[in-house]
């Protein structure tokens, strides 16, 4: 599950950067991988590709920033019901 | 762009058209030269349920999806492109609510929002920030259980006429963190001052909020400090760049009727304009550019509806296209037109003012090609 979980959250990060391979630790953001302008695209693919709802709750970097956290956080978000 | 629309789609542009004919179309030319947009027209966008754009039915919503808004903002336009600005403010701030408000926040602010009893507007833009939203400085600072604010906000469109503001600022401490939070037009401190004599949009209630100590209750921020130029401005331009892209739809279709009607009644040299050749070439790009723009709506529509990640992308790319479309054959359009289409109250005329407008709000035309432009040459390069 986490396997999977990361793939796919590696795979699109990888797909809508300049990069060949990923580092699940890097911090995306801080790395300059990624600007700010794609927390929002971020966020709609994690709410449709696993079926969850980000809310105010949710807002905090250290869930979004590197495939290691943001595959927590998904893991999180499907056992608490997704929403 | 009519033919790409479903059975009920096309049902739904039939019935906005028809009431943009019926309630705003007449009126349009006084409110511009007033400056300012009846209560009524107001009141019967409430009464058909055309102000609670895009939200549940369970909370009283019209539960459209982002199409049927984009179709209601095109039609809307063709006659006001200002109360389609009312529309697009209002719209940002109950999607905000909605995405990032708390209970309470929601419980308090939605229903009446949605029913129109109040209208919301979205206070970004600053003196010395506009589409880099980073150079923001309006000051927010902790007191307690309240909040404390101070600065400008200017260009707040619908601001003389809003009851409640969607205000982003930074916090004195805390690495000057973006904030957001809500602020109710009567709240001591804050004053609005109307700006008027615009190029464009001149019915749009445009005005200047000063926040002088100005001082509201801190459950009143919206989302989380740290998050409301990542998250939460982003997330409610995104219908804010819908609306630009058929509000700038709505004015080429506008332009095509009243060019249409023109070249092929209008005489010149013992013929109609429609037979000259120069005249042939401006409308058919002027259809050409509708038609594409269309599309490029609609797949926007579609891929928002569907939750795509790549909605984001292809918003921008409506709206950049569509709102340079518009300003291109508006002027056009008063071209062909000549000297009633540089009639002030011409509705040609007005969409070559508002055309212009479009390519500057919602992140200017200059914004999207730098992100846009980079898009372009990561998606596309050759390996």
């Amino acid at each position: 599950m986490t396997e999977q979980i990361a793939g796919k959250v590696r795979e699109y990060i990888i797909i809508n950067t300049s990069v060949d391979t990923l580092d699940d630790t890097l911090d995306i953001f801080d790395s300059g991988l990624v600007t700010s302008l794609f927390a929002i695209e971020l966020m709609t693919f994690l709410e449709q590709q696993f079926a969850i709802k980000v809310t105010m709750n949710d807002l905090d970097m250290a869930n979004f920033n590197s495939v290691d956290h943001i595959t927590h956080f998904v893991e999180q978000k499907l056992q608490h019901g997704a929403a | 762009m009519i033919e790409q629309l479903a059975g009920a789609q096309q049902r739904a542009y039939a019935e906005f058209s028809s009431f943009a004919e019926r309630y705003v179309a007449p009126f349009a030319s006084q409110w511009e030269m007033e400056e300012r947009i009846s209560r009524d027209a107001i009141a019967q966008l409430a009464a058909a349920g055309y102000l609670g754009c895009m939200m549940p039915h369970e909370l009283g919503g019209n539960g459209w999806n982002s199409l049927t808004y984009g179709l209601f903002i095109e039609a809307l336009a063709r006659a006001s492109t200002s109360l389609s600005g009312l529309c697009n403010v209002h719209t940002m701030v109950l999607h905000t609510l909605l995405k990032w408000g708390t209970p309470q926040q929601q419980a308090t602010w939605l229903r009446p929002m949605i029913r129109g009893e109040l209208l919301g507007a979205f206070a970004l833009t600053e003196p010395a920030a506009g589409s880099d939203i980073q150079g923001v400085s309006t000051q927010v600072a902790y007191a307690g259980d309240e909040l404390v604010i101070n600065g400008t906000k200017r260009w707040i469109t619908f601001g003389g006429l809003a009851d409640v503001f969607v205000v982003f600022g930074r916090l004195t401490d805390h690495d000057a963190a973006p904030i957001a939070c809500l602020v109710e037009k009567d709240t001591p401190g804050l004053t609005i001052q109307p700006i008027s004599q615009m190029l464009g949009f001149k019915a749009s209630h445009l005005a200047e909020l000063q926040f002088v100590d100005c001082r509201v209750p801190r459950e009143q921020i919206i989302a989380r400090p740290g998050f409301a130029f990542s998250y939460v401005a982003p997330y409610a331009l995104e219908f804010g760049r819908i609306c630009v892209a058929f509000t700038a739809l709505g004015i080429l279709h506008g332009c095509l009727k009243h060019c249409g009607e023109h070249v092929l009644t209008r005489k010149a040299f013992g013929t109609t304009l429609i037979e000259q050749s120069t005249i042939k070439a401006m409308i058919t790009m002027m259809g050409v550019d509708y038609e594409a723009a269309g599309h490029l709506c609609i797949s926007a529509c579609h891929a928002k509806d569907a939750h795509l990640p790549n909605a984001t992308e292809k918003i921008m790319i409506a709206k950049y296209f569509t709102s340079k479309a518009a300003h291109r054959h508006a002027d056009t359009a008063v071209q062909i037109l000549g000297a009633r289409g540089c009639h002030e109250q011409h509705p040609v005329a007005r969409y070559n003012r508002d055309s212009k407008t479009l390519e500057i709000i919602e992140g200017s035309n200059q914004i999207h090609e730098m992100i846009l432009g980079n898009s372009f040459a990561r998606k596309y390069r050759q390996h």
